[in-house]
């Protein structure tokens, strides 16, 4: 069932440690000016300059790598790099400097079943410094990623021990606490520190957090002004110019908004320009230079899932979802995203169940992620194991406990499921039970899909007469001027309902509904 | 020409006799801003270091350069009379201190005597700094040796108050007699400083050479309490020693080559604390990088482990968390004692291994022989 996000904040982003260098917020606000060598340092450089034009040997050779950093792009220390690869007696970590090479990291060799690299080598790194905040920060990523949120928590705590002061390490704990539903701690870990008034990066993560607390940020007023300092980066201030927008658009100040926006995406960060594809999507701002920006960054995953997945452009929202995956496995927004483009758009279920079995590892208590899961294997006919995740679900519509409309979500599923164990009427039963609640609730586009999953499998089971009434039902249900997701999939019901049994789906067919979608 | 480049002939008090002038620079005993000669005595040749009043690096009225080249070249004299008063055995001996009057300007027009203050050094064999420059490769148990010695040399400094601050291999000098064993002694104290006397370079927040300096010295925050920034500047020092013996790279360099440009010295220019996990990471890459090039892996590799640990422990980018935990709670957070035990008993293990590695190669060269004679 899918879940694209309703709304969408500029919370602080947390990465691993490799891919944070593309978001920028570890950058320094301002750039400094390397102090030149004193006299009698810059005569013993000289010196050694001197006596490599003489005698190449290897030792002079790393005297010249050493002073590196006051010889920017000189031949003598292209030369020297020469010499340390090629000389067999050159030290490992010379050659590692020249070929800015990372060390073969051993991780212990676990043979443990569930063994997760990520989580090995984090706790390789922080067991040889426990000190090491950004080890703690990714360890409790690979944890969250992999669903062990208690075994996170510690981490984080850990994490802010030792550097609690950090502006990656706060939004990171920020973002966690976030993802864990901890918001006015979320807010108050931001709010409370030491560099907020100096930081535009802390002080648009402490105005996002307060509006979802459901608060006005007492800030707004600092923040203004440093979102305007020209002694800043425009980079740096990319992602507050948009927090103080979205304040703005929620007084209903879009004129102001529009204008934050556009000097926010004048150098903007990914996470700026996914919010602003998220508020054009909206319709809260309008014209606005999203995929002029979206071009000029190297990474913006999440930007490039949605604008795809808008697009009809069905494979490039799952690549880019499972790049966003990578950067963000804890959140259940790219697993949604890639298993809605999977699903619904390219009607590949062995995709849709990579995601949705990734949304269940990081999430396992969020039920939503396991019917979905269980969907994606049951439509790829692996009914004993869409059973078994199917389980959380179970329990809870024996339990009527959690939200109604998604127990009735589930109740669908696990008419989907009696389907293709051959119970028929069980199957039906679920998809009847679904129907009539959304129906009698007025929930549109769940009872859409409901309609158009349940006309699928009559047509499956060679009931032609029912198939096509419950897909004019649903088409009925779905109707409105725009198009949306719910379209696509109807006309992909419509087009397996509409074939002659037995023949297989055109892929042309589907194509051409992939094309016949038009961007919003 | 300055004063301090007219001594060549001269026969200083005590019958020191100046030689030859040191061409290029001749750091044995430090460079900073000074003339070094060699000087003659009974048959002996000793190291000389000159300077004056026109040597002073930076602007301001003749007064004000006369008193700070005044303060410097008094600041050291000071600093290696305490050395020499209390026995230090691995810094470098001041044989004598004093100063000679140089008649400068035009004999037709005027001339006039400015002096130049010297001091005279026992005359070292080579620099640490030569030794790793040169072909000839020197064997692990004798790097392991000037370890110790300069370990020892720093804690003999530390134990009266002097920071040394500008640890680094042309600043560790050797003495090479034809018999017997060399040794190491620490050099050069120009930009030392002592715990109850204020120094004029105590307000730079880099006194050493940025090549070499800890990270939080080469950003510009220096730790506070003299503890921790002048002893925990040697600690750090001391480590990258460490590692640069053995492998030829400075911890200060290894670190910088692991941080993306934006993070490099020159670029930037925020906080420490923002900067503090990326330099423990980058370190902790770079402690990596460093384990195949430790000596006698095969035959110990306990010695790998303990010099690891110890430059994980002294090169600790944060200098409130540097040198041995044990030492923490104490009164003496960056006692080098232990260093010196670890590698006074590292040297023992090595000793041991070296005996290992010969009996394998002879048990190798019997079997060679045995095959070859059947």
């Amino acid at each position: 069932m899918i879940s694209i996000h309703r709304t969408r904040r500029i919370v602080p982003r947390w990465r691993p440690l490799r891919s944070r260098d593309a978001l920028r917020e570890e950058e320094p606000l301002k750039l400094g000016v390397q102090t030149p060598l004193a006299p009698h340092q810059q005569l013993e450089l000289n010196e050694t300059l001197a006596r490599w034009k003489d005698e190449k040997t290897l030792g002079i050779a790393l005297e010249i790598i050493n002073s590196a950093s006051f010889l920017p792009g000189s031949t003598e220390l292209e030369e020297a790099s020469g010499i340390v690869l090629l000389h067999r007696d050159a030290s490992r970590a010379a050659c590692a400097i020249v070929t800015s090479a990372k060390a073969n990291e051993l991780v212990s060799a676990s043979t443990h079943i569930r063994s997760v690299p990520e989580i090995e080598f984090a706790r390789a790194r922080l067991r040889r410094d426990p000190r090491n905040a950004f080890a703690a920060l990714n360890l409790a990523h690979a944890y969250c990623a992999n669903g062990y949120q208690t075994k996170a928590d510690r981490l984080i705590l850990q994490a802010l021990a030792a550097a609690g002061t950090n502006r990656t390490v706060l939004r990171g704990a920020a973002r966690y606490y976030l993802h864990t539903g901890e918001h006015e701690r979320a807010h108050r870990l931001l709010a409370n520190a030491p560099g907020l008034l100096k930081d535009p990066w802390l002080l648009s993560g402490e105005l996002a957090l307060a509006e979802v607390i459901g608060r006005t940020s007492v800030n707004v007023k600092v923040a203004k002004e440093l979102a305007e300092s020209q002694s800043i980066e425009a980079v740096h201030r990319s992602e507050l110019n948009a927090a103080l927008a979205d304040l703005q658009i929620h007084r209903g100040d879009y004129k102001r908004a529009r204008k934050n926006y556009l000097t926010a995406l004048g150098s903007p960060t990914e996470n700026v320009v996914a919010q602003a594809q998220f508020l054009i999507e909206r319709g809260e701002v309008t014209s606005l230079p999203v995929e002029e920006a979206m071009r000029r960054l190297n990474e913006a995953p999440e930007a490039r899932a949605m604008d795809a997945l808008m697009n009809g452009s069905w494979k490039i929202a799952q690549e880019q979802a499972r790049r966003w995956l990578e950067y963000e496995p804890f959140s259940v927004r790219p697993a949604n995203v890639g298993f809605t483009a999977a699903d619904i758009g390219s009607q590949n279920m062995e995709e849709a169940a990579f995601f949705a079995h990734r949304g269940v590892r990081a999430n396992p208590g969020n039920a939503i992620q396991h019917n979905n899961y269980a969907f994606a294997l049951a439509q790829l006919g692996q009914v004993s194991d869409a059973e078994k995740a199917f389980e959380v679900c179970a329990a809870a519509i024996a339990k009527n406990s959690g939200d109604e409309s998604d127990l009735h979500v589930f109740k669908a599923t696990a008419g989907l499921i009696a389907w293709r164990n051959h119970d028929l009427e069980g199957g039906r039963r679920g998809y009847r039970e679904a129907a009539d609640y959304f129906e009698k609730n007025n929930i549109k586009l769940r009872l859409a899909i409901c309609l158009a999953r349940w006309a699928a499998e009559e047509h499956r089971s060679g009931n032609k007469a029912e198939a096509p009434k419950l897909l004019e039902r649903a088409r009925t249900t779905a109707k409105s001027n725009v198009r949306g997701l719910i379209h696509v999939l109807l006309d992909h019901t419509d087009v397996l309902v509409k074939k002659p049994s037995g023949v297989p789906t055109s892929s042309a067919a589907i194509a051409k509904s992939v094309i016949a979608f038009p961007s919003q | 020409m300055k004063p301090s480049e007219m001594l060549e002939g001269k026969i200083l008090e005590g019958g020191y006799e100046v030689r030859k002038r040191l061409s290029k620079n001749p750091d044995h005993t430090g460079g900073n801003f000074s003339v070094c000669y060699v000087v003659h005595k009974a048959g002996k040749d000793y190291f000389l270091k000159a300077t004056d009043v026109t040597f002073h690096p930076g602007g301001g009225d003749q007064a004000t350069r006369i008193r700070d080249t005044m303060t410097v070249y008094t600041y050291e004299r000071d600093l290696l009379e305490i050395a020499r008063m209390h026995a230090m055995t691995r810094v470098v001996r001041v044989l004598a201190a004093g100063d000679v009057p140089v008649k400068v300007g035009d004999p037709k027009t005027g001339e006039f005597e400015i002096a130049v203050f010297y001091l005279i050094f026992e005359q070292a064999d080579v620099t640490l700094r030569d030794k790793m420059m040169a072909a000839i490769p020197v064997e692990a148990i004798d790097k392991l040796k000037a370890l110790h010695h300069t370990a020892v040399g720093l804690r003999q400094l530390h134990s009266q108050g002097i920071a040394h601050q500008d640890m680094k291999p042309s600043n560790v000098v050797g003495f090479m007699p034809a018999t017997g064993n060399g040794h190491y002694k620490v050099a050069d104290l120009g930009r030392a400083t002592h715990r109850d006397r204020s120094a004029l370079h105590d307000g730079l927040t880099c006194p050493g050479d940025p090549r070499y300096a800890p990270p939080e010295a080469i950003y510009g925050a220096p730790a506070e309490g003299f503890d921790r920034r002048r002893f925990g500047a040697d600690a750090y020092l001391l480590g990258s020693l460490v590692a640069q013996i053995f492998t030829g790279v400075s911890i200060t360099r290894a670190i910088e080559a692991k941080l993306p440009e934006a993070h490099r010295t020159g670029k930037w220019n925020d906080p420490y604390d923002q900067l503090l996990p990326r330099l423990r990471e980058a370190f902790d890459a770079v402690l990596l990088d460093l384990r195949p090039d430790w000596p006698y892996q095969k035959e110990d590799p306990k010695i790998r482990e303990e010099l690891e640990l110890a430059v994980r422990q002294l090169c600790c980018p944060d200098p409130m968390h540097r040198g041995h935990p044990r030492a923490f709670g104490t009164l003496d957070p960056l006692d080098l004692n232990r260093y010196v035990s670890l590698f006074a008993a590292l040297i023992h293990r090595a000793e041991i291994a070296e005996r290992t590695r010969a009996m394998e190669l002879e048990r190798i060269a019997t079997a060679e022989n045995s095959t070859r004679a059947a």
